[in-house]
């Protein structure tokens, strides 16, 4: 392929993906910090002080149902790093479309005092996760995410590709200041180049998840480690109100998979009779919720035992994919690498627009309509960061649904308006230039 | 007059060493990321009790040693990106996919 071709390509995703990579870099760097920020802002609910007592989970659970009758248990979350305490977690009995809802109860572990509940929906963890995965829009959001990972990965190969011809002469890292759109393009090189591992792999990854359902319904790939029990050995309506013992699934689990550190037990509701434990294998750098133990619910068998390391490749690298795309696998310190490698994403839109902003000047049949850079760039930051900030005042004050009906609604509105209006102009262009009469 | 450029190591070599660099670096927190999270046992405590104490060891040993090695393969890859003779460039590309085929 020519590198003029390359070229154009590299330039055109940049100008017509460039916000939306610019929105995604924001909204990934700071969605890098979820449990962190979630530990900082709710303190009484996720910070204990550490003692040797051990609290009942099983009491607790049956301590935390009775008061929520409309209610049932989805699961119980463990404590891990950035949170001390239990997750009680139960949805409703009757789903509503406009106020969803995944309720939290907290628990102390130690003492088994609750602390403390909130809608999983309002709060600003969930917000920072459901702007960068789906721009909060509940229909196809996920899957417009999941192209801006291809548009990603297609302009950092194209860019990779053309950087030898665009360096000409030039060495690794010098920057030249003779005009803004050399220094701009020079930076955007250095950067680019410095990151291109990194760029490929979050629009490897970020287009799979953003299209995964499609994906594996078109290519009819299965979870890896999915488990469904054929009979249902129990009524639904048993199975959801079982009063299982989590303490002896839990210490079962410790005997069945002593590597894995639970973080979450699932129950099931729908009469399968069984219970999940999901875990954290120490040295393991796939999905946290990889390995998998499954038991009766009633006898405590062991059903099922699924440890990553001992799957297939195809198995691994589908569990890599949300790990190495959230930089779930390291702590903090990884965190603070991967939120520098995603705003440098962000960055390398911004100085590829003022690059061709820069170059248009050149053609001065457009310098007409150029609006003045520094002004076009405020208006363009402070709209993104204006929409943010909006999006999360609703969030955490009103819930999903009807937020996330307005960004629906503003989103495919401005996208038909814009197309509607591109379609005009094109066809008074063409009237002015040939009148019909 | 125009200065003559190393092509392959400024186009080739160096763009492959910063993309070996980046993954050695993730590579490398990740290892000393482990090695402090057992060593410090700080997201087992209370918990979660490590049984054996032989299991750990042999954990913290592998890791540190992973650790070492992905961290000093990171820095010859920058170190040979800074410099930028050919030399350095391509012992530390060789470095770099032994080290990359030792991943999986």
């Amino acid at each position: 392929m020519k590198n003029n071709l390359l070229w154009k390509i590299h330039n055109w995703l940049g100008l017509y993906t460039g916000v939306v990579i610019v929105f995604l870099s924001i909204t990934g760097a700071a969605a890098l910090f979820r449990p962190e920020i979630d530990h900082l802002l709710n303190p009484v609910l996720t910070q204990v002080s550490s003692n040797a007592d051990k609290a009942s989970l099983t009491a607790a659970v049956r301590k935390v149902l009775p008061s929520h009758p409309d209610k049932y248990l989805f699961e119980v979350e463990m404590p891990k790093a950035n949170l001390d305490t239990w997750i009680i977690r139960l949805m409703p009995k009757e789903k509503s479309k406009l106020n969803p809802m995944i309720w939290e109860v907290f628990v102390n572990p130690h003492t088994g005092e609750i602390l403390g509940e909130r809608n999983y929906f309002k709060s600003f963890s969930y917000f920072l996760r459901n702007i960068h995965v789906r721009f909060y829009e509940a229909y196809f959001g996920r899957q417009i995410v999941g192209l801006a990972g291809i548009a990603l990965f297609l302009s950092t190969i194209t860019g990779l590709l053309i950087y030898g011809k665009f360096m000409k002469k030039q060495t690794f890292g010098k920057i030249r200041k003779s005009k803004l759109r050399i220094t701009q393009a020079d930076i955007h090189k250095l950067v680019g180049i410095s990151s291109v591992a990194f760029n490929l792999m979050i629009g490897i990854t970020g287009a799979w998840l953003g299209l995964q359902v499609y994906l594996m319904g078109g290519l009819k790939i299965e979870q890896p480690n999915s488990f469904t029990r054929s009979e249902k050995v129990l009524t639904a309506e048993d199975d959801l109100s079982y009063n299982l013992d989590f303490d002896a699934i839990y210490e079962k689990s410790r005997i069945a998979f002593p590597n894995m550190i639970p973080w979450f037990i699932r129950p099931t509701t729908n009469g399968e009779g069984i219970v999940q434990v999901l875990g954290n294998v120490p040295g393991q750098a796939y999905e946290r919720r990889s390995n998998k133990l499954v038991f009766d619910k009633q006898d405590h068998s062991l059903l099922f035992k699924y440890n990553i390391d001992d799957q297939d490749y195809g198995a691994k690298f589908y569990f890599v994919q949300e790990s190495f795309h959230f930089g779930d696998f390291a702590g903090l310190p990884l965190k603070i690498i991967y939120c520098l490698l995603a705003l440098s994403s962000g960055f390398l839109s911004l100085s590829g627009f003022i690059i061709y902003l820069e170059r248009a000047k050149k053609s001065k049949s457009q310098l007409a309509e150029l609006q003045p850079l520094k002004s076009l760039l405020l208006k363009w930051t402070l709209g993104i960061l204006g929409v943010i900030f909006l999006i999360g005042l609703m969030s955490t004050q009103i819930g999903l649904g009807i937020p996330s009906v307005l960004v629906g609604l503003a989103f495919y509105g401005f996208t038909i308006g814009y197309i509607i209006k591109k379609i005009y102009t094109f066809f008074m262009k063409s009237q002015t230039r040939n009148p019909l009469i | 007059m125009s200065k003559r450029i190393d092509k392959a190591t400024e186009h080739y070599l160096i763009p492959l060493l910063l993309a070996f660099g980046s993954i050695f670096l993730i590579v490398s927190v990740f290892y000393w990321n482990e090695w402090r999270n057992v060593a410090n046992q700080n997201f087992l405590y209370p918990y979660y009790p490590i049984n054996g104490t032989d299991g750990v060891k042999a954990f913290l040993f592998s890791t540190s040693i992973s650790g070492f090695v992905y961290f000093s393969i990171t820095i010859c890859c920058f170190v040979a990106v800074l410099i930028k003779r050919r030399i350095f460039c391509l012992l530390s590309t060789f470095l770099s996919v032994i080290g990359f085929f030792f991943l999986f």
